[in-house]
């Protein structure tokens, strides 16, 4: 009886659970078919679920600029990742493990700099770049990148080095080891899932972004989401290629997240130390 | 092998004065136990000799060498933390290894040095574990064995014991003083536990308020405990307390109390000092005083011997732990035989007490010091 009724109350925990799911993978889904579609079915009413699947539009896409700008995306992401990622870490160290006067309003000040919206910024930098010679460059994008990047990776990280026990550096230190050679065998392997988790925010944060990147390219450093809008043109969107084309934005995003994905885990469950 | 060497060390912790004035010393391969309730200072002098914390003022010699501005991996020291601090994504054997890395040893010497250390820890099955696959036992010693596998001239213990159930207690404090005593390698071993104190110690250190209160062997503190929270923080139960007068009257001296006013023997009268109504805390162990049943009742005043009445028998298998009601607020614990021989008793019953004279221990009750 009581085991009916536990699987009949289970089963009724997964209609959230689905509900929630389709919310976020539906329009995901839907535009992976369109992709696939022709024009006309993907205007069809009411939308055909069942058609004739076309690669038509990767076609198009693969022979087309946009490759370029993909291109260009991947380089400024995991230019800036690695960079905000290093930096941020190293940071992030010595801000949980050495306090100094006032460091609690410097990270605060570090934090700040993530909560500016770009439009704020968006005509200095495009001025600053513009006397740098640095308009349409990538060194452009992954300096901008950075900046918002490291102050995010700050926070995340030392949240996870807050978590590490004092007396396992202490440990290390008492085992014969020196400041550095603790942060590197020690606190370092310990954050690894963090370094995860911040990497693909990171990565994600840098391919979506499309203010800035518009506004301070033009022609050869130009990424994805600024293509995308490029898609649209006076004879109407052709809403299978822009489909196609996103399709591929999300490749580069999705093989990091599984290359990762064992430390993402382990980064869920982080906190189970003794 | 070596001594360790404390000079008046002072600890302050931002406005908190943690360590007052330790000097102290370690003789080559003793056992010294740090004993003291819980911020009485003994982890903070033991973190100070490990190069943790940075002392305010004072010296800390290894074999004779300063080591004050020593890091703590320039010191040659092993410790073992309280929580074990085991490396989460390091193997035992990595664990192992872990120290000897540091040094630069040889890895073919490292194998070998590990292969022993998990004979002598009985290991060899989990050396490949990490440490979330291991029961607390086990992780305490990984511990251990890291500490040990350097031979350090110095090997601290933070309460080590404290994470473990009663009965593993028992078993691994057995188990370390083998190892200290086999390795012969200098310890200081922090508890706030005086049972771990006694059975480990050579030396006890025992510290209140950042100030050392004695130091001696474990049956010194015991017997000859030199103020009033030494002898009320060692032994279980602990030792018995009454407020007291001295008055002296006709070369004798009596201890009087509201219910009785007990004479000195001759002995000794001739060791106390003390003038007339100098107030004073008479203390007793449990195990010196004897129980007498008794019926009726002669006027309280002239009573000689204090009188309770038994609040409650806690048989302990080969004797009995008596609670006792020897005046309203005062409740003292006796240490009796349980063999037939001895008297039965039983919950409200009155009884005499008789202390063992030469066993009392007499205190200042303003200074806590010890007269007698």
């Amino acid at each position: 009886m009581t085991n009916v009724r536990q699987s009949r109350r289970l089963w009724l925990w997964y209609l959230p659970v689905l509900a929630v799911t389709c919310s976020f993978a539906g329009p995901f889904l839907w535009m992976l078919m369109t992709t696939l579609k022709t024009r006309v079915d993907t205007f069809a009413v009411p939308p055909k679920f069942i058609f004739e699947p076309t690669v038509a539009n990767y076609e198009a896409v693969l022979n087309s600029e946009f490759m370029r700008s993909l291109g260009n995306s991947v380089i400024v992401a995991l230019i800036s990742t690695v960079f905000s990622i290093t930096l941020g870490t190293l940071t992030a160290y010595g801000f949980s493990r050495y306090k100094f006067r006032r460091s609690d309003n410097v990270l605060f000040w570090i934090l700040s700099l993530r909560m500016l919206p770009a439009v704020a910024v968006m005509v200095p930098f495009f001025l600053i770049f513009t006397s740098l010679k640095l308009l349409d460059t990538h060194t452009a994008l992954i300096i901008v990148y950075s900046v918002f990047n490291i102050s995010f990776a700050v926070w995340l990280l030392k949240g996870f080095f807050d978590e590490i026990p004092i007396e396992l550096e202490e440990a290390a230190m008492v085992d014969g080891y020196g400041p550095w050679h603790v942060f590197r065998k020690v606190s370092l392997p310990m954050v690894v899932p963090g370094i995860a988790t911040t990497a693909v925010f990171c990565l994600i944060q840098s391919m979506n972004e499309f203010l800035l990147a518009f506004v301070l390219t033009t022609r050869n450093a130009t990424t994805g989401p600024v293509a995308l809008s490029k898609f649209q043109s006076a004879v109407g969107v052709n809403w299978g290629e822009i489909s196609a084309a996103a399709a591929m934005l999300v490749i580069p995003i999705a093989i990091f997240t599984i290359i990762v994905r064992n430390q993402l885990i382990r980064g869920m469950s982080f906190g189970r130390l003794r | 092998m070596s001594t360790l060497v404390i000079e008046d060390l002072h600890v302050h912790y931002g406005e908190t004065h943690a360590v007052k004035g330790v000097s102290l010393r370690v003789e080559n391969g003793e056992l010294c136990v740090f004993l003291g309730p819980s911020g009485c200072g003994k982890t903070s002098t033991l973190r100070t000799v490990a190069g943790l914390v940075r002392p305010s003022s004072g010296r800390i010699l290894i074999d004779d060498r300063v080591v004050n501005n020593l890091y703590p991996g320039e010191r040659d020291i092993a410790m073992v933390f309280q929580s074990y601090a085991l490396y989460p994504h390091m193997t035992v054997r990595e664990h192992f290894a872990f120290p000897l890395r540091a040094g630069k040893m040889p890895e073919p010497e490292i194998a070998k040095k590990i292969e022993s250390i998990a004979e002598l820890l009985q290991m060899h099955p989990l050396v490949d574990r990490y440490p979330r696959e291991l029961s607390a036992g086990q992780a305490q010693r990984v511990a251990i064995g890291r500490a040990l596998i350097r031979t350090p001239k110095l090997w601290l213990l933070d309460e080590p014991l404290n994470n473990l159930d009663a009965r593993l207690q028992v078993e691994t404090r057995a188990v370390l003083k083998h190892i200290q005593r086999e390795s012969g390698i200098t310890s200081i071993y922090v508890t706030h536990n005086q049972e771990e104190a006694q059975s480990l110690a050579d030396q006890i250190v025992i510290m209140d308020s950042g100030l050392i209160q004695q130091i001696g062997t474990p049956q010194e503190v015991y017997d000859e405990p030199t103020n009033l929270f030494v002898a009320g923080f060692v032994g279980t139960p602990p030792m018995n307390f009454i407020p007291c007068t001295l008055s002296r009257a006709n070369g004798q001296i009596v201890l009087r109390h509201e219910t009785f006013g007990l004479e000195l023997e001759p002995e000794l009268v001739q060791r106390v000092a003390a003038a007339d109504g100098h107030a004073v805390m008479l203390g007793i162990r449990p195990e010196d005083v004897d129980l007498r049943p008794v019926h009726g009742g002669d006027p309280a005043s002239d009573r000689m011997h204090p009188r309770g009445t038994v609040y409650v028998i806690e048989p302990q298998g080969n004797e009995q732990i008596v609670s006792l009601q020897v005046t309203l607020d005062v409740l003292w614990k006796v240490r009796r035989e349980a063999n037939s021989a001895a008297v039965p008793l039983e919950s409200g019953q009155p009884v005499e007490l008789t202390l063992r004279q030469h066993r009392l221990r007499l205190f200042d009750a303003n200074t806590e010091q010890r007269l007698l």
